[in-house]
């Protein structure tokens, strides 16, 4: 009646599976089982610990498919809004590879864009400490994806 | 920190016990259109004038016992089906909650093997089987379902170091073993289980006629439903149908909330303080937005600052809250109507068979367990702390929600409908009754924390709920037994409520029992001017009463004034030590009062006993009645002059240590 789901992002899978095969092993299964856009989804259980503990895939899925998002649409706000016109073109790029190239320095851009996803991680739900882990893991990986690239 | 007995589960008892009146009024409802017209019948047969002749209501109610007993199985059956229906679903609704979480798996040996330790830690004999949820997954919470109590973790508790683990794990652990499980899904399933109990009474109504006439609902659509919503029994009945499920809900959820706390001060307490210290601090902090507000009322975690906050100082957790007090007297005021009508009409052969008896046996036990246990857990707290127990908010906020609870309850219909004449004096009543009692406890459990020395024995909580029950279900008593006096003879009754309760032997108990109690806990090293001091007290206002009632009233007005007058005059030596406790605003506050005014009463009383020695038929049987009498009307003075000592204390004088 309302479409199909969105599948999930060729690019946004491939780095979410490099990160997670090399970081996180034991969640390799759940990429199988996320087959669309994970979605914030609370359970208000009564009797609980009222923490978030959520695994690094859905976040990472989630928060790459926003990103990738905002790539296409050019919308930004929150933490992407605070980053710098070059770092934003920049992440862009990573999703909308037909994009022209970028100038400036990579070096200087992705530390301000793992901060970024830093930020989004948290705001997904993610512990502070596994967050920051996590943006440095993504931020490695897009390295090596602008390394293939050059 | 001591570990003191908390009254969260007695909240989530009042819960139940308002879901479950709600189930005998609508078994009552259920009554109406079945037997309803039969029931009238008899009604005009047995004569409704017999009723009002209170020296023909016997023969009035022996004359309905038959359909007052039909209409009582119809009330007593529907609490029962609200209960079973929610005693079934409580291992049935988790259910929906487990298929939302899967697919789960059994957890890794190394998570079972830390359970088992916690399990052992919290002292649970049994072990609950630790599940890891699906992706979707992402707090951790514990159930009990048909095969056993689950404990459902996310795959992302694999991330967590091991002391951060264990703290998870101490915290399921500590609400297993304060019945928190039970307790809410028990409360869940009553609160399902009542709303096909409160619509049947509707559909028999409205519904039923339609369905046996169908085409009155072609015919005329608009018109019937029309009738049905613009009808005013049915509005009310509605409304207060969803306001009571509304407020048990979000009662429900603050409850909920603070028992959060408990469970994380019992998982500091077994030594993972500091992985739960690490925990919170890592939860994300979520922007506060207006809307949120709205949420947080039907939150059921309280958020990782003020989990901290209660970590870092465990006291602040003791302490009493306005809106825990607006909760409980809501929810038990509510209960009260609700009980109040459903008991059958009979010959009343015993105390305990009596309506207002049992009713204030029961709201009163709900009050003294929800209410009183926490007035005297946050006075032992108030005494380590230095912190005020805020006593003088919270009784008027009891108070006032007791008024509320009584105006709001879900059988409201026939108490709006009445003459307000007839129910503002219980409106009134109940409520100061309830304010009385709770100043009372409050009273006495600060000069109990005074007078402590060493943590509190386990047994020592058992006497302080018995001292509460006695409180507030005497409370409750005095508080009917007044309103039927004055709504029956006015003002006048107030009067006769005062020289005659009904509950003279019970009272002179209570009264004596606090004077016991005020006597040993104001009790200090007396020196010589402190005894004769209080000596002069006491002796003053009985030689004043002794002087009155010899000199002044000599002659009396009607018979039975020639007895109360002896009486009023014992009893006024009481009140007037108790006034003068509240006028001179002592900072020993009212409890000295409390333990000098039965003996000034007891000295008139003795003057009165051997004046008349000569002349007394039954000399003993004289000694009992001028012991119990003068007594009995102390203890509708004292719940009074606890009242206005706690609502105009001054706010230092609540502090402890003074």
């Amino acid at each position: 009646m309302f479409g199909r789901r969105l599948e999930l992002d060729a690019t946004v899978v491939a780095i979410t599976t490099e990160v997670v095969s090399e970081w996180y092993p034991d969640e390799i299964d759940m990429l199988a089982e996320i087959r669309t856009p994970p979605r914030a989804h609370r359970l208000r259980a009564p009797v609980g610990m009222g923490v978030e503990l959520a695994a690094v895939t859905p976040v990472l899925l989630s928060v790459l498919t926003f990103i990738a998002g905002t790539a296409a649409t050019q919308v930004v706000e929150g933490a992407l809004g605070r980053l710098g016109t070059a770092a934003r073109e920049r992440l862009a790029s990573f999703f909308r590879p037909d994009r022209p190239p970028v100038t400036s320095s990579p070096e200087a851009d992705l530390p301000q864009i793992e901060a970024a996803l830093a930020e989004i991680c948290v705001e997904q739900g993610m512990r502070t400490d596994l967050a920051r882990e996590v943006a440095k893991h993504v931020v490695s990986a897009l390295r090596r994806r602008l390394g293939q690239a050059g | 920190m001591t570990r003191i007995l908390s009254p969260g589960a007695a909240r989530y008892g009042s819960i139940i016990l308002l879901l479950a009146t709600a189930g005998l009024f609508a078994g009552q409802h259920t009554f109406g259109p079945l037997h309803g017209r039969h029931y009238l019948e008899v009604n005009k047969d047995c004569g409704p004038d017999l009723a009002i002749a209170f020296s023909r209501h016997l023969s009035f109610v022996r004359c309905m016992s038959e359909v007052e007993q039909q209409k009582a199985w119809f009330t007593f059956g529907g609490a029962l089906m609200v209960l079973l229906l929610g005693v079934a679903l409580m291992p049935l609704l988790p259910y929906r909650l487990l298929r939302r979480a899967g697919p789960l798996r059994p957890a890794e040996q190394t998570i079972a093997v830390r359970a088992a330790d916690a399990a052992r830690r919290a002292g649970l004999h049994r072990s609950p089987t630790v599940y890891i949820g699906g992706w979707r997954l992402r707090e951790p919470f514990t159930v009990r379902v048909l095969a056993g109590t689950r404990i459902i973790v996310p795959p992302g508790l694999r991330r967590l170091p091991p002391d951060q683990i264990d703290a998870v794990l101490a915290h399921e652990m500590a609400h297993i073993r304060a019945g928190d499980v039970t307790l809410v899904w028990l409360t869940r399933g009553l609160w399902w289980a009542l709303i096909p109990a409160l619509a049947v009474p509707q559909f028999l109504i409205f519904v039923l006629p339609i369905v046996r006439e169908p085409r009155v609902l072609i015919e005329a659509p608009f018109a019937i439903l029309t009738v049905i919503f613009g009808h005013p029994y049915f509005l009310n009945y509605v409304l207060r149908s969803l306001l009571l499920l509304t407020l048990a809900a979000v009662i429900a959820s603050s409850v909920l909330r603070s028992r959060e706390h408990e469970a994380d001060l019992a998982a500091a307490a077994g030594g993972t303080e500091a992985g739960l210290l690490e925990l919170l601090h890592g939860q994300p902090a979520r922007p506060g937005r207006w809307w949120q507000a709205v949420r947080r009322l039907t939150a059921i975690h309280p958020c990782a600052r003020r989990r901290l906050a209660a970590l870092h100082d465990p006291h602040s957790t003791t302490e009493l809250r306005v809106i825990d007090a607006a909760a409980v007297g809501i929810l038990v005021a509510m209960a009260i109507p609700v009980l109040q009508m459903s008991m059958p009409l009979r010959v009343e052969t015993m105390i305990w068979t009596n309506t207002a008896h049992l009713t204030g046996l029961v709201a009163g036990t709900a009050l003294a367990l929800a209410w009183g246990l926490a007035l005297w857990r946050a006075a032992l707290g108030a005494e380590l702390t230095g912190r005020p127990i805020r006593l003088r908010a919270t009784t008027l906020a009891l108070t006032c929600a007791t008024s509320v609870g009584m105006l709001a309850h879900v059988a409201g219909e026939p108490t709006l409908s009445r003459n307000w004449s007839d129910t503002t004096p219980q409106l009134i009543c109940t409520s100061l009754a309830v304010g009385g009692a709770a100043a009372l406890s409050g009273i006495l459990a600060r000069a109990w924390a005074r007078h402590r020395t060493g943590p509190p024995s386990r047994a020592a909580w058992p006497a302080i709920a018995l001292i509460n029950i006695m409180v507030f279900a005497g409370a409750l008593w005095l508080g009917t037994d007044a309103a039927s006096m004055i709504t029956i003879k006015g003002l006048a009754g107030l009067g006769q409520f005062l020289t005659m309760t009904g509950y003279d032997e019970l009272c002179t108990a209570g009264v004596v029992t606090l004077w016991l109690l005020a006597a040993r806990w104001s009790w200090r090293r007396p020196t010589r001017r402190g005894v004769l001091g209080a000596t002069t007290v006491v002796l003053v206002p009985t030689v004043t009463a002794l002087a009155v009632r010899w000199l002044v009233l000599t002659t009396p007005t009607t018979p039975d004034w020639v007895l109360y007058r002896d009486f009023l005059a014992a009893m006024s030596t009481g009140a007037v030590l108790l006034v003068i406790a509240i006028a001179t605003r002592r900072p020993g506050g009212l409890l000295p009062a409390m333990a000098l005014a039965p003996a000034g009463t007891l000295l008139v009383s003795a003057a009165i006993w051997l004046r008349y020695l000569p002349i007394w038929p039954d000399v003993w049987m004289a000694a009992r009645i001028c012991l119990i009498g003068p007594l009995a009307m102390l203890a509708p003075a004292f719940l009074l002059a606890a009242l206005l000592a706690t609502v105009t204390e001054r706010r230092s004088a609540s502090s402890p240590g003074r």
